[in-house]
């Protein structure tokens, strides 16, 4: 009983102060985040080094913010873990993110960008002495990429273009990355797409050699990845996504400049050890989504037929994110 | 004969099945959810994206022609292989405790290895293509076979090999005759298991090729085609429906068969 | 057939067992070591063994193996207490069994890897969607199995006992659960492996923060991916070994009069 009456005493209490801070929007205590405690489902990838090092600096912390971190198989896959409510924010590539959101079967709003590629992040890789020797010779190859109908398909078809290649003309084999040098040995794949550090692993036990990179000429500095959050969350939670957009902000900006942290980091989340990571260039977090750039991802998908129509990006794209 | 004359019969029998598909439709009418599409949205896609061929054809189109023979071939041909492998083997351990005690680590070993895991592995050693992914479905089904089998071949009344015995029934005449009809139950439940759980299979080594069901299914997946994965999932269903009762119209043939002799 | 000289060694199963292993991983390095099989596509097998031995130093890993046996445990045990009463239900009222095998067969063989994405969305705890993807795949052969079993009960000794007046409840605790039971034993374990592969399967699918499948996910990030995914696999395997075992063995108290009891 005495349990209780203390237990009400207290909700009653709290809820007052929530009431009289609700007036200034200065006042610290309705600056906190509506939920504290934030699940994020991301995959074990470089390009979210930023989430590690805000947990590890206290970044979230100092917003007022929890974080909790979970393993998914894929931007894609995880699509329902965040409509469920299992995580709150989801680390997706765009294009599984834009074609989610246009397909109508989840309403989301990208809070955060993760990364943009830099030269040598992901390259088009064949076998030491392959008669592949520039893109028009992938004309009837296969190319083995770790996702069908996702940003390495849609990255490979823009880059055949200037070559007068169509993605039908290439036939593309799904394989995880770690069993890609091998596939590229036995020639089940012509060319394999690697992401730092699987490139340099595939030149070092292999020989294999780099056709062209990836993200060259017109895909230059192209966005990969960014944070989503449901339309939902967004709206019922702004103060949380302001604090996680703050938290990241100040991680990101770290990540780019000291790559000695972003080393550290990727030992606690990732499998990835000492000496293969001080050898990646990475270099790419961002620190704002840039809607601008995002469409790239979007025309780029109307363009080969990913999306039916034209799809604004802005519109999905949260307050204060961009800026 | 009889089976005509219970045509009515038969079909009263499935007055679940408009049950079922009421409830369906009506739940996710009410629902409204792009997850959970209608059943009668999920058939007219299905009928769009397979069964627009003409009748000659089975109304099979050539999408449907492209990817449903060459997954069912695979499929038969690992059941076929792992009822092969898994009766053989099994029989084997169930009459030889010594060769038991030698292969069962490793059978038990092998069983418990979830199949996508062991994916590389037969990449590794048969390439892609229509080989490796036999192997995978060979692999992934022959465990209830061999277990039933060996469970079969273990249980037979000593009474039985016995008088086999006296009266002089050589080796192989007393594995016709009273080793293999005495576990065929028990082989058949097996087989059974095995054959629905081919499909499954099936679909798994799909997942890494460029056609078939399984294939398709992955596809609608990534780009968020819901009816197209529901569609991919009825077909299943019907195709296991169909498969199940193929095999219990075989089973009956050869346990009566069996039952008839003995 | 064996020389009187090894009869003994050849009785212990451990010893043939080991035999059979220690054989089975040489033929397996040989085929790497002589470039049958390319290293780079799959590990040797004394690569694979020591990484998999430096899995069992690794605190993070056997958290995760945890998490996957305490999924399975849980997903099982609740398969169980499910499935036997349906397969008795089915196989003992034939009315509800034909009413039903439509429906049954077709959910049957639907994969549950098609499910995983339905399924999460309907779940908000990954624990509970595990369950649910471990009951839907291994309910089936022990549904069966009882179906059989129940089919295969000596009719002379129900017909006896309902002539003492028994009734049908009567009937089918002291007949045919008790001659069944083998059949369902059998169905359990082969369930139960069932079980183990939904439950890693489900976590390499759905994600999560720990589990053996989300090792495999982790695993995924390292150009050494393949050798640890192996690895884990190699643990999972054990597992396996170590639960048939454990239902082996209680197999054999239970049923040690059942001539088809595992030997």
């Amino acid at each position: 009983m005495l349990g209780f009456r203390r237990l009400s005493v207290l909700c009653i209490a709290a809820l007052l102060i929530t009431a009289c801070g609700g007036g200034g929007d200065s006042a610290p205590p309705s600056n906190g985040p509506e939920k504290t405690e934030i699940r994020i489902g991301m995959l074990p990838l470089p390009e979210v080094a930023p989430i590690q090092l805000a947990i590890d600096k206290g970044y979230f912390a100092a917003e007022g913010l929890t974080v909790q971190t979970e393993l998914i198989s894929g931007g894609a896959a995880a699509m329902p873990d965040l409509v469920s409510g299992k995580i709150d924010i989801l680390h997706s590539n765009y294009v599984s993110a834009l074609l989610a959101s246009a397909s109508g079967t989840v309403k989301i709003k990208i809070v955060g960008d993760a990364y943009a590629a830099q030269p040598g992040n992901f390259l088009l890789m064949t076998k030491k002495d392959s008669p592949i020797t520039e893109i028009a010779d992938l004309r009837g190859r296969t190319i083995g990429v770790n996702t069908l109908n996702n940003i390495s398909t849609l990255s490979v078809s823009a880059l055949l273009k200037p070559a007068g290649l169509r993605p039908e003309d290439v036939k593309f084999v799904e394989r995880p990355f770690p069993e890609m040098a091998g596939a590229l040995e036995s020639g089940q794949v012509d060319v394999a797409l690697l992401p730092e550090p699987f490139h340099q692993a595939a030149a070092k036990t292999l020989g294999a050699v780099t056709l062209s990179d990836l993200f060259t000429g017109p895909l230059a500095d192209f966005p990969i990845a960014g944070y989503l959050v449901t339309e939902t969350f967004a709206q019922q939670h702004p103060k949380a996504v302001a604090a996680f957009q703050r938290a990241l902000r100040k991680a990101a900006e770290l990540a780019r400049s000291d790559s000695a942290e972003v080393t550290a980091a990727l030992q606690k989340y990732t499998k990835i050890d000492q000496a293969t990571a001080s050898t990646m260039k990475l270099g790419g977090f961002s620190t704002a989504v840039d809607p601008a750039r995002v469409q790239r991802v979007a025309d780029l998908m109307l363009e080969f037929g990913y999306l039916k129509q034209k799809f604004d990006v802005a519109s999905i794209v949260a307050g204060g994110a961009s800026g | 004969m009889t089976m005509i004359r219970h045509v009515p019969a038969r079909l009263a029998r499935l007055w679940v099945v408009p049950v079922v598909l009421l409830v369906w439709e009506l739940a996710t009418r009410a629902m409204e959810h792009p997850f959970f599409p209608p059943p009668s949205v999920i058939v007219v896609h299905m009928r769009d994206l397979w069964f627009t061929g003409s009748p000659a054809r089975l109304w099979l189109n050539d999408t449907a022609l492209a990817n449903f023979p060459q997954s069912l071939g695979r499929l038969l041909a690992g059941w076929v292989l792992a009822g092969v492998g898994g009766v053989v083997i099994g029989v084997a351990i169930g009459r030889s405790p010594l060769l038991y005690r030698f292969l069962d680590p490793i059978i038990q070993f092998g069983r418990a290895l979830p199949a996508p895991a062991l994916l590389p592995m037969f990449l590794a050693l048969f390439s892609t293509g229509t080989r490796m992914q036999i192997a995978t479905i060979t692999f992934g089904i022959v465990w209830p076979v061999l277990f039933n089998a060996a469970d079969g071949a273990r249980s037979i009344e000593p009474l039985h090999l016995e008088t086999a015995r006296v009266f002089g029934l050589t080796r192989g005449q007393r594995l016709l005759r009273i080793v293999l009809p005495s576990a065929a139950p028990k082989i058949f439940a097996g087989l059974r298991l095995s054959l629905s759980l081919a499909l499954i299979l099936m679909v798994i080594a799909e997942f890494f090729s460029t056609e078939g069901i399984g294939f398709q299914l992955r596809a609608a997946q990534r780009a968020f085609d819901l009816p197209g994965v529901w569609g991919a999932i009825v077909l299943l269903g019907i195709l296991g429906y169909v498969l199940n009762q193929a095999f219990l119209l075989l089973e009956k043939r050869v346990l009566t068969w069996h039952d008839a002799k003995m | 057939m064996i020389p009187r000289l090894f009869s003994r060694p050849f009785d212990s199963a451990l010893f043939c067992g080991f035999l059979g292993v220690a054989g089975l991983l040489l033929l397996a390095e040989a085929a790497g070591r002589l470039g049958l099989v390319s290293t780079v596509q799959f590990p040797l097998a004394s690569t694979v063994l020591v990484t998999a031995a430096g899995l069992a130093a690794d605190q993070e890993f056997l958290v995760d193996v945890g998490a996957t046996f305490a999924a399975w445990a849980l997903g099982l045990s609740l398969t169980v207490a499910f499935a036997v009463p349906a397969g008795l239900l089915l196989g003992s009222v034939p009315a509800v069994e034909r009413a039903l095998r439509p429906v049954i067969e077709f959910l049957r063989p639907i994969p549950s890897v098609a499910l995983i994405p339905l399924a999460a969305f309907v779940f908000t705890e990954r624990l509970d969607m595990k369950i649910a993807m471990i009951m839907y795949a291994s309910t089936w052969p022990i549904l069966i199995n009882t179906m059989y079993g129940l089919r295969e009960v000596d009719p002379l000794a129900k017909e006896t006992l309902r002539a003492f007046g028994f009734g049908r409840t009567a009937v089918l605790l002291r007949v045919s659960l008790p001659s069944t039971a083998p059949f369902i034993a059998t169905g359990v374990r082969v369930a139960a492996t069932i079980a183990l592969i939904l439950a890693i399967s489900t976590e390499l699918l759905a994600g999560g923060s720990d589990g053996i499948g989300a090792f495999i996910i982790l695993a995924g990030s390292s150009p050494d991916g393949l050798t640890l995914t192996v690895a884990a696999t190699v643990w999972a395997g054990l597992l396996g070994i170590a639960t048939n075992g454990a239902f082996v063995r209680v197999e054999r108290r239970l049923f040690h009069w059942h001539p088809g009891t595992a030997t």
